[in-house]
């Protein structure tokens, strides 16, 4: 028992996954239709996704889900054959469809009933297009093939299963069982092509059927009996009426079966008016919030398995060659010895990249929620905006990517409703009347780049600065380079918008936005010209587990520095030190003067080089800054694995975890935005830089 | 000749179909062969159609069988596909 019912939890989940996808189809269709295309096997696509979604539901018992997924396979069955318009209005109720659907299941997830009000709305937008004899009628009367609730009809059913049918997960045996709850059946199976024992193959199947079914259902309540093998089977379904109306007297069968009392069909799929049924309470908050149906998993394309698989075998295999030369080593063979260590580390380091590899997802998880958006946001601003969206295909763990979505939506949210003007502003600026937004995403080193940029109205640094100024931000006297200014827009509570809309201006977020990508160990920076557009682009690393660090030495002290942020190492003229504000110190690399970091200082060190002479300065950029930061030696550079200081012992400024090296000792990741941005300060602050420090706490 | 019993497994099912089918085949090649159905617990169209498969093979070789014990779910299933009377569980059961 408890087997079957992990089994069906097990079940429940991938149709909830499968449901998520088919979401997806069906919106991305529909914005494509949208846009004008008219691909026949579009609509067949959204047709189908919708189709699926309704047969799980069935699967399942979400009978709300039935319903509403009837009415809008209705709809598309008749925008796939022309006898009803493909319009904007009937795609922008079908998306409404789609985001009522996802209510539904979430509510179906959570065993939560969904407002009944909520879906009566929406089903009356459907069914103010489907008309009043759909809409009164509900699915049966439809289609002109339907038959009419009520009237006995007799169904003769071919049914003839693929050989393949059975490994996908589907059973003939369970087909027939389910005809049988909707009336009498009488079977005939076809022995023909099945071949001797010797030759059968044991999961493949050779039957077919000759069925008759006497039944009041409705042809669509048969058809979908097979709607999750139809692609398996060759099926084809006749239907004749029987004229008299008395019950069919019970159809012999072979053998006694202790058959379930046929269910009353019509009751149990036709959808009930929203009004008459009962009202469920209101799905709490947390059953339509941001739980999403793969939370607690992740779709793994089968080539990543394979290389781990392979790698796994290869790792297998230099042990088993190891094991051998412990078995008679002698001196003689420590050449092997060294070449089969070195293998080891080489298949040790490929299974770890292989093994995260399986937790890199494509961008475009997150990138399809725009084309919506988009189309809502404009539609509702009255602005004509065309997305381009590319590099959907590039991959980030799935932490980050779960993590960027929020902050994307709000930039979007943003440009839509600040940077691009309406048309007619445009027009007059000599401008296309459509305005551009483009969200593209790269790989650059070891981070990922993702760009959000319009072609919209542009900055004002003038008023940024202002504003700045009146904010106590920036002293009146100071003139801030524009990449500082700019910077302003990240403040808390800072906003130049001159409206405050429903969509954002109201200077709450680009400082959350700020904070969660640094949250994450990535930067945001935004470049704009006025008039012309601008660009946000954030850097985020591939993943949050791991990093390739280099070890360097402070006093006894090891730290590692991740090895993206550093530029270079050298020994230090001490010449081209310059004290600032009486105690913060800069070093001159060529036409740039950057802040030094004494880490001894900073952490208390004892036993470390205290003279700048003496230790080695290295610089790091990080957050689009610099900073050297004095250590006494170099060692060696190697991959760590990160551990969360935060959750393990307590958050330490300026450290961003710890790792455990081969020798069993911990060391500290310095967190260099931190640090850059701790010295940056301290060196360029005018007042009460000296009193600031890192602090263990 | 002796009589040969072939248990049948618990789970006759797509998971186990290729077991049941190797023993099947490593069954003697003559003689007739008491079918023990009593253990059978799930049963699915794959299973059912090895044993029909087995059934037909011993009818063409002009071998006889006989049915050991019952399981509901085996003639339930069997009803349902239509091939109970090609298995011909009543005449041979004991």
């Amino acid at each position: 028992m408890t087997d079957n019912r992990e089994m069906i939890e097990q079940l429940r989940a991938v149709f909830f996954e499968e449901a998520e996808d088919g979401l997806a189809i069906m919106e991305t269709g529909l914005l494509r239709l949208d846009e004008g295309v008219r691909d026949p096997e579009l609509i067949n696509s959204i047709f189908r996704a919708a189709h699926s979604i309704k047969g799980g539901s069935g699967t399942f018992g979400f009978s709300d889900l039935i319903d509403f997924t009837h009415c809008i396979e209705t709809l598309l069955d008749r925008m796939r054959s022309s006898t009803h318009p493909i319009d904007s209005e009937t795609i922008s109720v079908l998306l409404h469809s789609v985001d009522h659907l996802r209510v539904l299941l979430v509510g179906a997830m959570n065993d939560e009933p969904t407002e009944e009000g909520l879906t009566a709305e929406v089903q009356a937008e459907l069914e103010a297009l489907l008309g009043p004899t759909t809409a009164s009628a509900g699915k049966a009367a439809e289609a002109p093939s339907s038959s009419t609730p009520g009237q006995l009809c007799r169904f003769k059913i071919r049914f003839e299963p693929g050989r393949d049918l059975m490994r996908t997960g589907n059973d003939p045996v369970l087909i027939l069982r389910e005809l049988g709850t909707l009336g009498p059946v009488r079977v005939v199976a076809g022995l023909d092509a099945l071949p001797r024992l010797d030759g059968l193959e044991a999961e493949s199947f050779y039957l077919s059927f000759q069925i008759e079914l006497e039944t009041e259902a409705p042809l669509e309540v048969v058809e979908d009996v097979f709607g999750w093998v139809e692609d398996e089977a060759r099926i084809e379904i006749e239907r004749e009426p029987i004229e008299s109306a008395a019950a069919p007297a019970p159809t012999s069968h072979p053998a006694p079966i202790s058959a379930p009392a046929p269910t009353p069909v019509a009751a149990a799929s036709t959808p009930a008016s929203a009004q008459d049924r009962p009202a469920g309470p209101k799905p709490s908050a947390a059953s339509t919030g941001p739980k999403s149906p793969d939370a607690g998993s992740i779709r793994v394309g089968i080539e990543k398995i394979d290389a781990l698989i392979n790698l796994v075998g290869e790792l297998v295999i230099t042990q088993s060659m190891l094991g051998q030369i412990e078995k008679t080593f002698d001196m003689t063979k420590l050449e092997r010895l060294r070449d089969g260590l070195s293998e080891l580390e080489r298949n040790t380091r490929q299974l770890q990249e292989s093994v995260m590899r399986i937790r890199m997802l494509p961008i475009r998880f997150v990138f399809s929620r725009f084309p919506r958006m988009v189309r809502d946001l404009s539609q509702r601003l009255d602005k004509q905006v065309k997305l381009t969206l590319s590099g959907e295909g590039t991959e980030l763990d799935k932490t980050v990517m779960e993590k960027i979505g929020d902050p994307l939506v709000h930039l979007v949210r943003n440009a839509l409703d600040h940077g691009l003007e309406s048309p007619d502003v445009r027009r007059e600026a000599g401008k296309s009347p459509e305005g551009h937004l483009e969200i593209n995403a790269y790989h650059q080193g070891g981070s990922i780049v993702i760009e959000v940029r319009d072609d919209g109205r542009g900055l004002n640094e003038q008023k940024i600065y202002q504003r700045g100024v009146e904010r106590g931000l920036i002293d009146a006297q100071d003139k801030p380079p524009t990449e500082r200014i700019l910077d302003l827009i990240f403040h808390a509570g800072f906003s130049t918008a001159d409206q405050v809309s429903d969509v954002s201006g109201r200077g709450v977020g680009l400082d959350v936005v700020r904070r969660n990508i640094r949250e994450l160990g990535g930067h945001i920076e935004v470049t704009s010209s006025l008039g012309i557009g601008t660009t946000f682009t954030i850097r985020l690393p591939l993943t949050l587990a791991i990093l390739d660090g280099q070890l360097v030495r402070v006093g006894k002290q090891t730290f590692i520095v991740p090895l993206v942020s550093i530029v270079e190492t050298l020994e230090m003229d001490t010449k081209l030190v310059s004290a600032v504000a009486g105690r913060a110190e800069v070093y001159r690399l060529r036409d740039e003067y950057i802040p030094i970091v004494r880490l001894y200082d900073l952490f208390g060190i004892k036993d470390a080089q205290t003279q700048l002479a003496d230790g080695l300065l290295m610089v790091m950029e990080g957050a689009g800054q610099r900073a050297g930061i004095l250590v006494d030696d170099l060692l060696d550079q190697q991959q760590v694995v990160i551990k969360s200081l935060e959750s393990n012992f307590r958050q330490v400024q300026g450290i961003s975890g710890a790792t455990i090296l081969g020798d069993g000792t911990v060391a500290l990741i310095l967190d260099t935005a931190g640090l850059i941005n701790f010295a940056s300060r301290r060196a360029f602050k005018s007042k009460g830089a000296s009193e600031e420090h890192l602090a263990w706490s | 000749m002796d009589t040969t019993t072939l248990v049948c497994p618990r789970e006759m099912d797509i998971a186990h179909a290729q077991a049941f089918k190797d023993q099947l085949l490593g069954l003697p090649k003559a003689g007739p062969v008491a079918v023990d159905v009593s253990d059978v617990c799930r049963v699915d169209g794959a299973g059912l159609q090895l044993l029909l498969a087995f059934v037909r093979m011993l009818a063409s070789e002009g071998r006889s069988w006989s049915w050991v014990g019952r399981a509901a779910s085996l003639e339930e299933a069997a009803n349902r596909l239509a091939i109970a009377d090609h298995l011909h569980f009543r005449a041979g059961e004991e």
